[in-house]
């Protein structure tokens, strides 16, 4: 019997261990960062591996693959702007644990409608022009839309190129390919430091709301790991976690107000 | 007279197919791929992403490299599929299309220095694969901030013509090429010993190697001494492959094949909307780039990366 009983516990203790020694899976949606998908799987790996937390960053490309996943259960911590919420309807219940800030202490940014000086003056000279924006899958148009044409005539008719990167749509304009673009401010600042451009050269032609930066959500679940959520919340103390915080392009996490 | 009247009634023909074929009740576009590679799926994702192809029936084929294959694919697509439009994804598929299709708009891409290979017909039109030589000057400024001259080996025959945009180009951008011609022979080692002669004669009076597409230049060899040599003498040894940038070279400007694909859903998007012929539409550059970074070669080379990795698809080491 005594035996029996300590098979059973050695069954229950390697399961407890089995169980806790699998990688967690952090998923995260984000068409707005720059930085390629490779750097946030190492540099979140290094920083989990470094706090004895088996966990790393997984980012997404297209909504529709995030969509698919959320559809068959299979994400239980999910980084995203709450921004998306409104695009894509989640079933279940979600928990938003942290939000991040950026280096002013901000919690949102904006988008910007640029063109080329003398070509297009206002948001209403946009009908007919070709945009570039970052490709956000299927739902693209809906997203445009909702980003740029709140006030506007919802009957504008633009025709959009879908790029991979704000990099990519800055180009297209300074190469004179499409009449606007789409970008972050973030992206747009970068593009004057890194190509030696000049405010001179592009107008703003219109901004969107507030987009709030990624949120740290719990789905469909209602035990969520403390190690995960102090990973986050004390990242920008450890070495590896202020560059997972570049990469990820915020300045720290708190506590969802 | 009789023939500007035979021309005439040539056009008007092609005009009444064109016309026919975009008000037909057919509704099938095809997506013709020269073979089964992941840069043309990349391509596909790009031309699905417009919405006004949603109202169509996409049906995509791939030529697997075969010559056979694609000959009966295309005689499959004008005799029964009949759609209307076709878009062809890289060369073998291009060049065959463009050959034996007449009646049907046609748009291409995934084809490199596609001039070389077919003249634009009344019904074609495509996205280049050949990116904006001044998008590379500027990549090539951002990654060697400091850089004035460039150096360039190349065939004249089969880049002279390039080699001119991008002389021109630099000239905007206040940089010096550098270029020396590289004379074809069918030997590959008389190839070889002439690029290293030229690059031993620029070396010393360039900031930056830029080794482009061209087949009498680039052989395993060569690249792989060019490598060595560039990192012996430190410069920065640029170029047009993502697989160079892993095998050791520092940076790559290659197309972005998204993009390309957006961009050519957009012509299909014009063509089908009735307002726009083949005809009135220009063969586009293609938006925005892939650009390749190797960290470990640039930290050898003593660069600054920490920039590069919002700027970089991606990173090396």
């Amino acid at each position: 019997m005594k035996f029996k009983i300590l098979i059973l516990f050695i069954i229950i203790i390697c399961n407890i261990l089995l169980y806790s020694s699998e990688e967690t899976v952090i998923y995260y949606y984000n068409p707005d960062n720059n930085v390629p998908s490779t750097e946030i799987i190492r540099h979140s790996t290094e920083y989990f591996n470094s706090i004895n937390v088996n966990a790393f960053i997984q980012p997404i490309s297209r909504l529709e693959n995030l969509t698919g996943l959320l559809d068959n259960n299979q994400i239980k911590y999910l980084i995203m702007s709450p921004f998306f919420f409104d695009i894509i309807n989640i079933k279940g219940n979600y928990k938003q644990l942290l939000n991040s800030i950026d280096a002013a202490g901000q919690s949102f940014y904006y988008k910007i409608l640029l063109s080329r000086k003398n070509t297009i003056k206002n948001i209403e000279e946009i009908n007919n022009k070709t945009v570039a924006s970052i490709s956000y899958g299927a739902e693209g148009h809906k997203i445009f839309h909702n980003l740029i044409f709140q006030t506007a005539d919802k009957t504008t008719s633009v025709e959009i190129i879908w790029v991979r990167r704000d990099f990519d749509a800055l180009m297209g304009l300074n190469f004179e390919q499409v009449d606007a673009a789409l970008v972050s401010t973030k992206s747009y600042d970068a593009f004057k430091q890194q190509m030696f451009q000049t405010d001179d050269d592009f107008i703003q032609i219109a901004t969107t709301g507030k987009i709030s930066l990624p949120y740290l959500y719990l789905i469909n679940k209602d035990n969520m790991s403390d190690k995960i959520v102090e990973g986050f919340t004390n990242m920008s103390s450890y070495a590896k976690g202020k560059i997972l915080l570049q990469v990820l392009e915020i300045n720290d996490w708190e506590k969802d107000k | 007279m009789r023939k500007k009247a035979q021309l005439l009634f040539m056009v008007i023909i092609l005009i009444i197919l064109f016309i026919a074929n975009v008000f037909s009740d057919n509704n099938d576009i095809v997506i013709f791929k020269s073979q089964e590679i992941g840069v043309y799926n990349e391509v596909i994702e790009g031309i699905k992403d417009n919405r006004l192809l949603n109202d169509y029936n996409i049906i995509e084929f791939s030529g697997e490299n075969n010559i056979q294959k694609i000959s009966s694919i295309i005689e499959n697509i004008k005799n029964n599929i009949k759609p209307v439009l076709i878009i062809t994804v890289g060369l073998q598929a291009t060049v065959e299309t463009i050959k034996n299709v007449d009646d049907i708009p046609v748009i291409f891409c995934g084809v490199r220095n596609w001039e070389k290979f077919f003249t634009k017909k009344e019904n074609v039109t495509g996205v280049d694969l050949q990116n904006n030589p001044n998008l590379e000057l500027r990549y090539m400024r951002m990654t060697v901030s400091d850089m004035k001259s460039i150096g360039i080996l190349y065939n004249e025959l089969y880049s002279g013509e390039y080699i001119k945009k991008l002389i021109e180009a630099s000239k905007k951008e206040n940089k010096k090429i550098v270029a020396r011609n590289i004379r074809y022979s069918d030997n590959d080692s008389k190839n070889f010993t002439r690029v290293k002669r030229e690059f031993n004669r620029i070396k010393d009076s360039i900031d930056i190697l830029y080794l482009i597409f061209d087949p009498v230049v680039v052989s395993e060899n060569s690249f792989n001494w060019l490598k060595e040599k560039c990192l012996e003498n430190n410069i920065p040894l640029f170029t047009y492959s993502e697989q160079f940038v892993q095998e050791g070279a520092l940076a790559s400007l290659s197309p972005n094949y998204f993009n390309i694909g957006s961009q050519t859903g957009n012509l299909a998007g014009r063509i089908l909307s009735g307002n726009y012929s083949p005809s009135q539409l220009d063969v586009q550059i293609p938006i925005g780039s892939f650009f390749a970074v190797n960290f470990t070669i640039a930290e050898y080379l003593k660069f600054q990366t920490n920039y590069l990795r919002n700027i970089a698809n991606r990173i090396y080491y």
